[in-house]
């Protein structure tokens, strides 16, 4: 049990003129007993950051940590450390027991002791009843519980997870979500889980890293990622679907201001944010909004735009609207009543408080508008119903706002 | 319809008619020449059961070249395998030139083995090869190698060894570099360090491969001849005589059909019992794939 | 992978790869090397003992003497051997059967690649097999039958016999081959209307021609270098090279340069092929068992 700390570390592959910074002074820290999800597209560092901690790869800069332990010189035996590898890496020439009782069986473990643990972890991750096989007569379900059995085992300082389930099918996918963040709940050892699939991080983890390019860009909880994207990359990596973005002016008006785009309006009136963005030489930003968050009406409602419907993709529990406004997409989620035809006009109503406002240029955020006293995890879908002439709350909350 | 199924199959049947012409005959034909006392300069041949084998097991010559045979087996195949497993280990590692490397060893493979073993002939003389003449400036003794009987089949044994290595070297390199990365990583984090990991690791996984260079090499050292024939042609005496080679000898140039039949037999069951061991633990190497 | 801090690791242990692999390699090399500068001396520096390393003036005669481009008049015998005759039965002879052996196992090879039948895979133990049986066991039963067949010393029987060499190494090896060509190409063209022989000369045959001709210059290395066989079934008017080249040793002490021209010859042809079927040869080597 112990927690990981990453200091100022790099990776750089390659010497002089073809030198290639995978990892970029990154600083990071899991606490003991947290679950860290390292989410990012591939080629962002992730799991050449997964690969230093173990002791996989050389640490080029900066130090690693585990517990109070430098461990940068240390032989991936030598941290105390179980690794879940992508692609399982199951010794082929064992049967299932020899596997997971290897590294027991490397450390001296005798016969009747390894037999003991085997039992219980067998009976935890339900592969009793394959104990005799060997790996070539193993479904990838059981192969990647095989590989979890030998990591979980020894029980180490720490788990390392390298995509342990991005070579399963959907359902199993699912499950094994279910499963991997039990277990880790049930044993309480801190895991880094690296993975490109945000849903996985979202639901699994306690905290996100998210990576890219080898620079960190964002460490908070799935929620607060969700609502407060440090940057544009953040906001359109986390949620499905994913952000939308719209580069609009800020132009003056008499009660506020107004953000335009061609045919794209939207009148905001909240005077805190109005002021952070006035102040701003730069008269264009980067408007964020998120498909759920957009109010969708068949009719003119006050403040809404209107838009030509390009697509609607129909879901179990949602639609997802494509709608065009000027030469803009838009992707809206509505309920699934819901159900525009292409060419139709819809109206499109952004609310103030769940605007993101970006940096045009670095794609940083500017300030969003915080909601305070959230009643937990509802969703305002009361608002997505067809007929939404009737009642638009807008929650204009004077809340606490966040210039950066 | 019926037409077209079987017609590939009547493709195989040529193949098969020539191989039972010049294999399947000739093997039974050799069962019943071993069980006669032919003699090419004779006219009359008799059966005579297995006197032949009979009289092996008595002769003192025949444990002789059995006991030849056991030596050059054990040696040359041992020592192919010492060093081409050091070489294939080597060539695995990252090391500039491993390409360079890898095609210089295999050279003396590739030449004809009767080419390889007169080169050796050449560098081994006495008087004029080079040899001599090297292990003299580093206050050695030189030998008449090949001349000499306590040196005779040590010689014969390296000139084998120098044509085969390369072999195992190949064979067990391509088994080295099919082992994924993967493994050794995950053997590291498990604990496995160095010689454990090579232990625990490496030679399980090695040995569908080990088990099928072995098959071909001992099969190959059972049946040596080329080396023989080019530098000793099974002397002095016979101290380089293998039973492989006391049966082409008893052929080219005595004649002894009967004779030399039963010792090719000899050898025969030998690779025969060797093969059934060896093919059976490679079985999943030979299903294709 | 990481192993502990790299200062930790001696200079010795980067350097000792290095140093072996050039110890095997001068090894395994210096008897080419001895026996091409051998070739490239006169007579009269070749017998020299100590054995000149570097200082003599090389000459191409005893490539010439071995050649017949040029008469070799020594000392006492008047000595030739024919070495361009042998040279010349094993360019017939190699050659032919290589073709046989192609034509007669690349059916089977693609039969087992592609039909499904019983037996098929005790058909394929049966070619390994072939591999193993030692030569000795046919070669005295044969040397009876070619007599009684006037196949003795004759082309067509060494074509013949050479098959048991090539055959095995065609149809192993070409099975993993055309194994490798996935179906679905042959599929979508017989789809298309032809017949499953155009199919196999217009499409599948294309497609494996570079194995092909790997295994085709496998199957030239092999019987080229055979050995056995030419010398017990062929006497005076067929001995391919292989054989020819042990006519020098009866007059060892004198024609040691040509000995050395003579090798020379007899291993560039197989050395040259070899670099053509490079990525083959782990295959090659055993019969299709591993991809290397």
């Amino acid at each position: 049990m112990a927690s990981i700390t990453l200091t100022n570390v790099w990776k750089i592959y390659g010497k002089g003129q073809n030198e290639i910074e995978a990892v970029t002074d990154l600083s990071l820290d899991v606490r003991d007993g947290e679950f860290l999800a390292l989410l990012g597209p591939s080629g962002c560092g992730k799991t050449s950051t997964l690969r230093m901690i173990a002791g996989l790869e050389d640490i080029t800069r900066g130090e690693i940590y585990i517990g109070s332990r430098l461990v940068n010189n240390f032989h991936p035996s030598e941290r105390d450390i179980a690794m879940v590898f992508e692609t399982y890496a199951l010794y082929q020439h064992l049967s299932v027991y020899d596997n997971i009782a290897f590294p027991l069986k490397v450390r001296g473990l005798k016969g009747g002791e390894i037999n003991a643990v085997i039992s219980k972890v067998a009976e935890t991750l339900e592969i009793g009843d394959i104990l005799k096989r060997k790996p070539t007569h193993l479904s990838d379900g059981q192969k990647q519980r095989v590989s979890i059995g030998r990591a979980i085992v020894r029980e180490p300082s720490a788990f390392l997870m390298d995509e342990p389930i991005s070579h399963l099918d959907l359902v199993l996918r699912s499950n094994m979500r279910r499963e991997i963040k039990h277990l880790q709940k049930d044993i309480g050892i801190t895991t880094v889980y690296v993975t490109h699939d945000q849903l996985e991080a979202t639901t699994m983890a306690d905290r996100i890293a998210v990576m890219k390019l080898g620079n960190l860009q964002q460490l908070a909880t799935p929620q607060e990622i969700f609502e407060s994207p440090t940057n544009t990359f953040v906001g359109s990596f986390v949620g499905e679907p994913p952000m939308n973005f719209v580069e609009v002016e800020v132009q003056k008006t008499t009660n506020g201001m107004v953000l335009k785009r061609q045919d794209f309006n939207v009148e905001m009136s909240n005077l805190a944010i109005t002021q952070a963005l006035q102040a701003r030489t730069e008269p264009r930003v980067i408007l964020g909004i998120r498909p759920m968050h957009i109010k969708a009406c068949a009719s003119l409602v006050e403040g809404s735009m209107p838009g030509s419907v390009y697509v609607t993709e129909t879901l179990d529990e949602y639609n997802i609207i494509t709608v065009e406004i000027g030469k803009q997409r838009i992707l809206v989620e509505t309920a699934p009543e819901f159900c525009p035809k292409p060419d139709e006009i819809v109206w499109l109503f952004f609310p103030e408080e769940k605007l993101h406002f970006f940096d045009l240029h670095t794609g940083q955020r500017i300030c969003s508008h915080r909601r305070t006293g959230l009643k937990g995890c509802t969703n305002d879908n009361e608002y997505n119903r067809a007929n939404c002439v009737k009642t638009i709350n807008l929650h204009l909350r004077e809340g606490a706002i966040w210039p950066e | 319809m019926d037409n077209k199924k079987w017609y590939p199959y009547m493709l195989i049947i040529p193949s098969i008619v020539i191989v039972l012409i010049i294999a399947i005959y000739p093997i039974v034909y050799a069962f019943y020449l071993s069980l006669t006392d032919q003699v090419l300069a004779r006219p009359i041949t008799n059966f005579v059961g297995l006197r032949n084998y009979i009289n092996n097991f008595t002769d003192l010559q025949f444990w002789q070249f059995m006991k030849t045979t056991a030596v050059f087996v054990v040696a040359s195949v041992g020592l192919q395998f010492l060093i081409g497993f050091g070489l294939a280990l080597l060539l695995n590692m990252n090391i500039r030139g491993k390409y360079f490397f890898r095609v210089a060893m295999l050279v003396p493979l590739l030449i004809p083995p009767i080419t390889g073993a007169l080169m050796w002939k050449i560098m081994l003389d006495p008087l004029t090869g080079p040899i001599n003449y090297l292990l003299n400036l580093v206050g050695l003794p030189g030998r008449s190698w090949l001349a000499d009987s306590a040196t005779a089949l040590p010689s014969v044994i390296a000139i084998d060894v120098w044509i085969f290595t390369p072999f195992v070297a190949l064979i067990l390199l391509a088994g080295l570099q099919s082992i994924p990365q993967t493994m050794y990583e995950a053997a590291a984090v498990d604990g496995a360090r160095g010689w454990k990991s090579f232990r625990m690791v490496t030679l399980p996984m090695l040995r569908p491969m080990i088990y099928l260079v072995l098959l071909f090499r001992l099969a190959g050292a059972l049946t040596a001849a080329d080396t023989i024939f080019a530098t000793t042609v099974g002397g002095p005496n016979i101290d380089t005589t293998t039973l492989n080679f006391a049966a082409f000898k008893n052929l080219f140039s005595y004649g002894f059909m009967g004779y030399a039949a039963s010792l090719g037999i000899t050898v025969f069951i030998m690779i025969f019992v060797i093969s059934q061991l060896l093919i059976s633990k490679t079985r999943h190497l030979w299903k294709g794939a | 992978m990481r192993r502990t801090n790299f200062r930790r690791i001696s200079w010795i242990r980067r350097v000792a790869p290095y140093v072996l692999l050039t110890l095997w390699t001068v090894i395994a090399l210096f008897p080419i090397y001895w026996v091409l500068v051998t070739s490239l001396k006169n007579p009269g520096d070749v017998i020299t003992s100590p054995p000149k390393f570097f200082d003599f003036s090389p000459t191409l005669d005893n490539y010439r003497v071995v050649l017949g481009l040029a008469r070799y008049v020594g000392l006492g015998d008047i000595v030739r051997v024919d070495f361009i005759e042998y040279l010349k039965n094993s360019l017939i002879i190699i050659p032919l059967a290589v073709v046989l052996s192609l034509a007669l196992g690349l059916p089977v090879a693609y039969v087992m690649a592609r039909f499904r039948f019983k037996g098929r895979e005790n058909l394929y133990f049966f070619y390994i097999s072939l591999y193993f049986m030692p030569p000795i066991l046919i070669l005295i039963p044969l040397y009876l039958v070619f007599i009684r067949l006037r196949l003795y010393d004759t082309y067509l029987g060494l074509i013949l016999i050479l098959q048991l060499v090539n055959l095995p190494l065609v149809v192993l090896i070409m099975r993993s081959f055309f194994e490798d060509i996935s179906p679905e190409i042959e599929q979508s063209a017989l789809v298309d209307g032809r017949s499953r022989l155009g199919v196999f000369f217009k499409i599948t045959l294309p497609l494996a021609m570079p194995s092909l001709m790997s295994t085709a210059f496998l199957c030239t290395i092999f019987s080229w270098n055979n050995f056995l066989f030419g010398v017990i079934l062929s006497r005076t008017r067929t001995q391919p090279v292989t054989v020819g080249i042990l006519a020098f040793k009866s007059y060892e002490a004198i024609l040691w340069g040509q000995m050395a021209a003579a090798s020379i010859i007899t291993a560039l042809p197989v050395l040259i092929l070899a670099i053509f079927i490079q990525r083959y040869i782990v295959r090659g080597l055993t019969l299709g068992a591993v991809k290397g």
